[in-house]
């Protein structure tokens, strides 16, 4: 390739860059899913040595549920009274596929979009519980910590590290679809 | 006049070959990058499990901004429009991509101690959780097809004159 043919590439190549950057900053600004520019989606995150959650939540006061727990506020006639609340931290795609019965959606990286209903059960709330997916997701120590930042006592939350997948694997109810959509997985 | 026709012969062969790199590279990339635009949450979470930045805004912008550039890189390489521009931007991403892959399969193997081919991650390639030599192998044949494009450049369709 000659001198004059690398001096094109190179100019081609920061035209389309350029393009590109410009077109997905315009993009990611109009689109519903667009992601905040200055938003930190990642609070308080695992650093190297890779703090456990457990004591990171406890270092914020947000207690921490195990499956026998979960199952005992699911059976309690307050769920039924949505004095314990169960949130969801997962994605709408995974939600709707899926999640406890009751429990509502708190997407944390679209916070916005769930405010208005999920704030005032949890203001009302004695006890809320907050899961996602299980295993090493972070999205529920994520929803925590915006409810904290929200005013909600995190005395009064637990998070329940198990997820969706520890309450699933015990065969306990699913519901798909919206919250009290009534159409039952298992 | 037998060299003449041998010498269109490969010229024409070399052009189909061309046009399936051309379309199999930009295809892709715009597929890929559009899986990622609909899904940024994936692919910002992602981008952070690489632990490149420790600032939220590179962050963001990376998982915002990233994949509309291989969108438009990739749909201007289908195009035949400023193509190797395009796939020198496509060659510069691979092998970005592919160092970083690599670099995190190495932190997987030291901290895991399975076998390296064992490893499977959501590189946030657009395609979920892959396996680790799978992908290399695949990165290095996009890295072929994007050396061939851009030393190429748009080149002749093969139903063109192959002296235009």
């Amino acid at each position: 390739m000659t001198m004059r043919a690398l001096r094109r590439v190179f100019l081609e190549a920061i035209v389309v860059v350029v393009l590109g950057v410009v077109v997905g900053a315009i993009a990611n600004g109009f689109s519903p899913v667009g992601i905040d520019l200055g938003r930190e989606y990642f609070p308080g995150a695992r650093n190297s040595e890779g703090t456990a959650a457990p004591e990171r939540l406890r270092s914020l006061g947000v207690g921490v549920s195990s499956l026998s727990d979960a199952e005992r506020m699911y059976s309690d006639p307050r769920y039924q009274q949505e004095l314990i609340v169960f949130i969801d931290a997962r994605r709408t795609t995974r939600y709707q596929q899926g999640h406890i019965p009751g429990a509502y959606q708190l997407d944390h990286y679209h916070l916005e979009n769930y405010l208005e209903e999920v704030l005032p059960a949890c203001q009302s709330a004695e006890t809320i519980l907050i899961y996602c997916k299980g295993g090493n997701c972070e999205d529920s120590e994520f929803a925590a910590r915006d409810l904290i930042e929200l005013g909600i006592d995190p005395k009064k939350m637990t998070v329940f590290l198990g997820g969706l997948d520890a309450w699933q694997s015990a065969g306990h109810p699913i519901e798909s679809g919206d919250r009290l959509s009534g159409s039952m997985l298992q | 006049m037998r060299t003449k026709t041998a010498f269109v012969s490969t010229r024409r062969a070399f052009a189909v070959l061309h046009l399936a790199v051309r379309l199999g590279l930009g295809g892709i990339f715009v597929y890929t990058g559009i899986a990622k635009v609909i899904d940024p949450v994936s692919f910002l979470k992602a981008v952070r499990s690489y632990e490149l930045t420790a600032s939220p805004y590179f962050l963001n912008s990376i998982a915002a901004i990233l994949p509309w550039l291989e969108i438009l890189a990739g749909a201007f390489i289908l195009i035949g429009f400023m193509t190797r521009g395009a796939s020198a931007v496509l060659l510069s991403l691979l092998t970005g991509f592919t160092a970083v892959i690599l670099w995190r399969a190495i932190g997987l193997l030291q901290s895991n101690g399975d076998s390296f081919c064992a490893i499977y991650f959501d590189c946030g390639c657009g395609l979920g959780e892959v396996g680790v030599c799978g992908k290399l192998l695949q990165n290095f044949a996009l890295c072929l097809g994007a050396v061939l494009v851009l030393l190429a450049g748009r080149h002749p369709m093969p139903w063109q004159n192959p002296g235009a």
